[in-house]
């Protein structure tokens, strides 16, 4: 037994010593060239994945086995052609590298159909429809009379109007709106009886809205509103300068909260503060601890010199953006300024980490995530902005779709969807058109787009995506073919 | 080469060394496990790299382990229907006529033609060896029985089966060792038993183990080796020599066939020698197998594999729990240790020492049959069989003892040192270790890939080798599970046997949960209390029977 036991150890060892490297050399992408001039060869691959999944996969003429997501190994390095097919969706073709142990990676090809799948929602005819952003509910209105306004549930596709026909408020006129993202309340400015009205209306799911009148809790006629949708009980109230909070629940005003305001903004139950001389300050709700982020430093000195109304957008808790009237998009972080002029909106994006700004004719990426190292003092910096013609005349709104690597936007009464991909131009498909001068909106957690249709002025959605998608890992799959591909002269 | 085998020293120099020495395999395997983590998240290409490495490695591990298994359980169950009392009783004449007779064996078939070809072997080797043997009639057993808080109905199976031998029961002493610390009811029992039985024995001694002796712990070796000295007394006092003795140590619960004290006389006789070597069973876990839970009878079936495959390399091969030994070894090297918790390994180990290297295990492929830690409820179990795995990887407390006798051991040659010491050292390690790295820290570099790893080929290439090579090894697993089958005892009580059997092979599916949280967790559990110098004290495994 003890021979035995040694012969087949040795065995084993041996074998272990041959196999082990090549396995891990094969893991590398290394593999052994055919031919008459036999040659160790570094290869690369292509991992596909496409929204929807099942696409063919051609390279060159070649049509791989295994539908997308597909991993196509084994690749010698150099250009291949790759073509993606799928009954129903216009084709796509991209010339892509392959570099020696390399993965070059499409992991979120978002196919193109012929047609786009939509359906109506509500028959009624609208003018307009204001969305609460990430969340079911969109405001429809018809004409400008708050009898015309109805809230919309896309869950349930219940429909609610906001004030019952008759009422005394039903021909007041809706002169503006404010939503917060993530939250269910609107407030809502009227003109009615020769004054100005302050509404705030709740969305409740499967319950009528609430409709509450918070006009004597405005000291002034407000410049600008914000809350947090995670604390829908406290307002700032901004107006010439002064910071008011306003207490729903308590039905209280604290006036004066902070006074020589130029702008603010919120973000995780802390206020973000730009004063009239520069100075950036974050702080609590109460204004009980205001800790100076930005004085008498190249930040507030810049911000300093604009004399136009400022709003802050803040990112996270080292990146602000300040965005003036003028369309000039300003950072806390250098280069500090991004944008010159024109900017209409912005959106921000969390994985990948990118800011999507748009003017009125091009559109705008930002990457969040690398950094560079241009200034001395070793502070974090951000990269330019990369920016994508559309050939666009108006653009009033832009949404991320899937990840970053597509945007759908409204350039007047058309909906378009531009796919970006660095550094080739951005191919831009035409979805469908919407109302003149209504808003429409796209709902990232399910895909779909919601507008007004121009013709009948319905309620319309439109599938962007065909489910919620989510990239895929490789899998061991033993049924790929492990032919080299030869290089593409 | 004289040595205290033992954690407490003779000076401060050896005292730092020994504490030193400790910190070594918990600190190997937290370093390996803490190590892989931090290099999955900042060289994931490199971590990716040993994984694949490591992965292969266990594979071909595995693969070797399995074939060894099969070997083994080949030869265990060739042996099973060997007649052992009938090749002793015939062994002198076999010598003297210098013939290898052939032994009688029930089928004739090749079994019995492979087992009567090894038994001549034997015959040949120990004619060789100029070691004659003493006559059969001269051999004498000693059984020790350590009890401290078991009931006698889990003792007294294994004394009935002593009772039962083929090998002349008279010429068995019967040591029932017993605490001072037991339960009242606990001795009222063995006194029992000690009545009944007395008769069927050479002598049934019950002894009662001091409490808090100076020098020794609250450990098992502490009440074995004072028993074994008992017994040392009563052979003097009937001049029986202790080379004509055998000593065993077992455990409350260990139930034996008629046919072990035979073959143990057999091994013990056929073996040059034999006065400096061991001799383990196969330990298997069948008393109460059926009562247990699916996850205990995994575990247990686990470490009789593992027995069994240790078997096959008698070079490395350490005895452990129930085993048994020359009594003139057992004397020469001072009994077991009395404040350590593993004896039945560091019992090796003092006299591997002790002979510099002129000792061994004798591997018997025979089986004794102990329980398997079973409680009231479920969870209560498995804290159970924590407890009980931890106290057995608890060995790892030898690693400083033998690595400071060995460097001092110069008589022993220096390959064998280090061929040991790396075997012991990196046994302990890959306990405590590889279940980690294959459950979760082999999958941590493809989880938390940046983009700098992801754009790999690399990437995409180690799931799906490392899917490869666990589909590999689930054949290896088959195996087991068709072994497990073929080890397990007849279940003539089920109504329906072949879906008793179908739902075992299923438990297999829990190996992933059991390999990480009731064997490798244990045993860095116990490296890592030796790392901080947080001893064990004894706990006696709960056993119960239905």
């Amino acid at each position: 037994m003890l021979l035995l036991r040694r012969v087949i150890f040795a065995f084993f060892a041996l074998l272990y010593l041959v196999v082990c490297p090549a396995v891990i050399l094969y893991a590398l992408g290394y593999l052994v060239k055919p031919g008459t001039d036999p040659r160790f060869v570094k290869t690369g691959l292509i991992s596909i994945a496409t929204i929807p999944s099942g696409a063919n996969v051609y390279l060159g003429n070649r049509r791989y086995t295994q539908l997308t997501p597909s991993v196509l190994r084994n690749l010698i390095p150099g250009s291949y052609p790759v073509r993606l097919a799928m009954k129903g969706y216009q084709g796509w073709s991209r010339t892509v590298d392959v570099k020696p142990s390399r993965a070059t990676v499409l992991d979120s090809v978002l196919l193109v159909p012929w047609q786009w799948p939509q359906k109506t929602l509500f028959e009624d005819s609208f003018d307009d429809l204001v969305p609460f952003p990430r969340r079911e509910f969109l405001l429809l209105k018809r004409g400008t009379r708050l009898e015309g306004a109805v809230l919309y549930d896309a869950k349930t596709s219940k429909v609610w109007p906001l004030i019952d026909k008759g009422a005394p408020l039903a021909d007041a006129r809706i002169l503006a709106q404010t939503v917060m993202p993530g939250g269910l309340a609107l407030l809502m400015r009227l003109h009615a009886y020769d004054r100005e009205l302050i509404l705030w209306v709740e969305a409740r799911p499967r319950k009528e809205p609430q409709v509450v009148d918070v006009t004597k809790l405005f000291l002034s006629k407000p410049q600008r509103v914000l809350w947090e949708a995670s604390d829908k009980h406290h307002l700032f109230s901004l107006k010439s300068g002064v910071l008011d909070r306003i207490d729903l629940s308590e039905q209280s005003v604290a006036p004066s909260l902070i006074e020589g305001v130029r702008g603010f903004g919120l973000l995780h139950r802390r206020l973000y503060v730009l004063k009239d001389d520069g100075t950036v300050l974050r702080t609590d709700m109460e204004n009980k601890a205001p800790e100076i982020l930005h004085r008498n430093d190249a930040v507030s000195r810049l911000l300093e010199a604009e004399t136009a109304k400022v709003t802050l957008y803040p990112i996270s808790d080292d990146l602000i953006l300040f965005l003036n009237e003028r369309g000039q998009l300003m950072a806390n972080q250098f280069p500090f300024v991004l944008v010159d002029e024109g900017v209409v909106g912005l959106s921000y994006n969390l994985q990948p980490e990118q800011l999507l700004v748009w003017t009125r004719t091009r559109l705008g990426v930002l990457d969040l995530t690398t950094e560079t190292s241009n200034n001395t003092d070793g502070k974090r910096s951000l990269r330019d902005v990369h920016w994508t013609d559309v050939a666009a005349q108006s653009i009033k709104y832009a949404w991320w779709v899937h990840e970053g690597r597509n945007i759908l936007f409204q350039d007047q009464e058309r909906i378009r969807l531009a796919r970006i991909e660095t550094p080739q131009p951005a191919e831009i498909y035409d979805i469908t058109r919407v109302k003149r001068d209504s808003q429409s909106w796209y709902n990232e957690s399910t895909g779909t787009l919601f507008f007004i249709e121009p013709k009948q002025g319905s309620l319309r959605a439109l599938a962007v995506l065909s489910r919620p998608e989510s990239p895929s890992l490789a899998s061991p799959d033993l049924s790929e073919s492990s032919e080299i591909e030869e290089k593409q002269p | 080469m004289i040595f205290r085998f033992s954690r407490r020293t003779e000076s401060s120099a050896e005292a730092a060394w020994q504490r030193a020495l400790e910190i070594v395999p918990g600190a190997l395997s937290w370093t390996i496990i803490i190590g892989m983590t931090v290099l999955s998240f900042a060289r994931p290409l490199h971590a990716a790299i040993i994984v694949i490495a490591f992965d292969l490695y266990w594979l071909f591990r595995l693969f070797h382990m399995t074939l060894f298994l099969i070997l083994s359980y080949l030869r265990l169950s060739i042996e099973r229907e060997t007649d052992w009392i009938a090749r002793v009783r015939d062994l002198d004449k076999t010598l003297e006529l210098n013939s290898c007779k052939r032994a009688p064996y029930p089928h004739r078939d090749w079994r019995g033609r492979f087992s009567n070809w090894l038994y001549c072997r034997e015959i040949e080797t120990l004619r060789r060896s100029n070691s004659p043997p003493p006559l059969f009639s001269d051999i004498h057993h000693l059984v020790i029985i350590p009890i401290a808080k078991e009931a006698p109905e889990v003792v007294e199976p294994g004394i009935a089966s002593l009772a039962s031998q083929t090998f002349p029961v008279g010429r068995i002493l019967l040591v029932l060792a017993l605490e001072s610390r037991a339960p009242q009811a606990i001795k009222d029992g063995v006194r029992s038993l000690e009545s009944r039985y007395r008769d069927r024995f050479l002598e049934v001694l019950v002894i009662e183990h001091p409490n808090d002796l100076a020098g020794e712990a609250r450990v098992k070796g502490a009440n074995t080796a004072y028993a074994a000295k008992a017994a040392k007394r009563f052979f003097d006092e009937r001049h029986i020599p202790a080379q004509h003795i055998v000593a065993s140590c077992f455990d409350a619960d260990t139930v034996v066939s008629a046919q072990y004290m035979a073959c143990l006389t057999y091994h013990y006789l056929m073996t040059p020698n034999r006065t400096q070597a061991s001799f383990q069973p196969i330990p298997v876990y069948h008393n109460n197998i059926w009562d247990a839970p699916g996850i205990t009878r995994v575990l247990d079936i686990g470490a009789s594999f593992f027995q069994l495959v240790e078997a096959t390399n008698p070079e490395t091969l350490v005895t452990f729990s129930s085993h048994s030994m020359s009594f003139q070894a057992l004397v020469e090297v001072g009994y077991w240790p009395v404040d350590m918790i593993s004896d039945d390994s560091a019992i090796y180990w003092k006299a591997y020492v002790h002979y510099d290297g002129r000792y061994r295990v004798i591997p018997m492929y025979v089986t004794v049959s102990m329980d398997v830690v079973a409680a009231d409820s479920w969870w209560k179990t498995v804290r159970y069989v924590y407890r009980q795995k931890r106290r057995w990887a608890w060995g790892v407390e030898n690693v400083p003892i033998v690595l400071r006798a060995f460097f001092r051991a110069r008589s022993i040659p220096l390959y064998d040192r280090i061929r040991l010491s790396l075997k012991l050292i990196g046994g302990h390690v890959a306990w405590a270790t590889w279940a980690f790295l294959l459950t979760f820290i082999g999958w941590l570099p493809a989880i938390f890939a940046g983009r700098e790893f992801s754009d790999t080929v690399l990437y995409y290439s180690t799931p799906r080798i490392t899917g490869l090579i666990f589909n590999l090894a689930s054949g290896a697993l088959f195996t087991t599970v068709i072994l497990s089958l073929c080890l397990l005892p007849k279940e003539e009580r089920f109504e329906r046997p072949l879906i008793k059997r179908i739902l075992l092979s299923l438990e297999w599916a829990l190996v992933p949960v059991v390999a990480v949280f009731l064997s490798a967790l244990p045993a860095l559990d116990a490296q890592t209390r030796l790392l901080l110098g947080r001893y064990m004290e004894f706990w006696v495994t709960e056993k119960r029977r239905s």
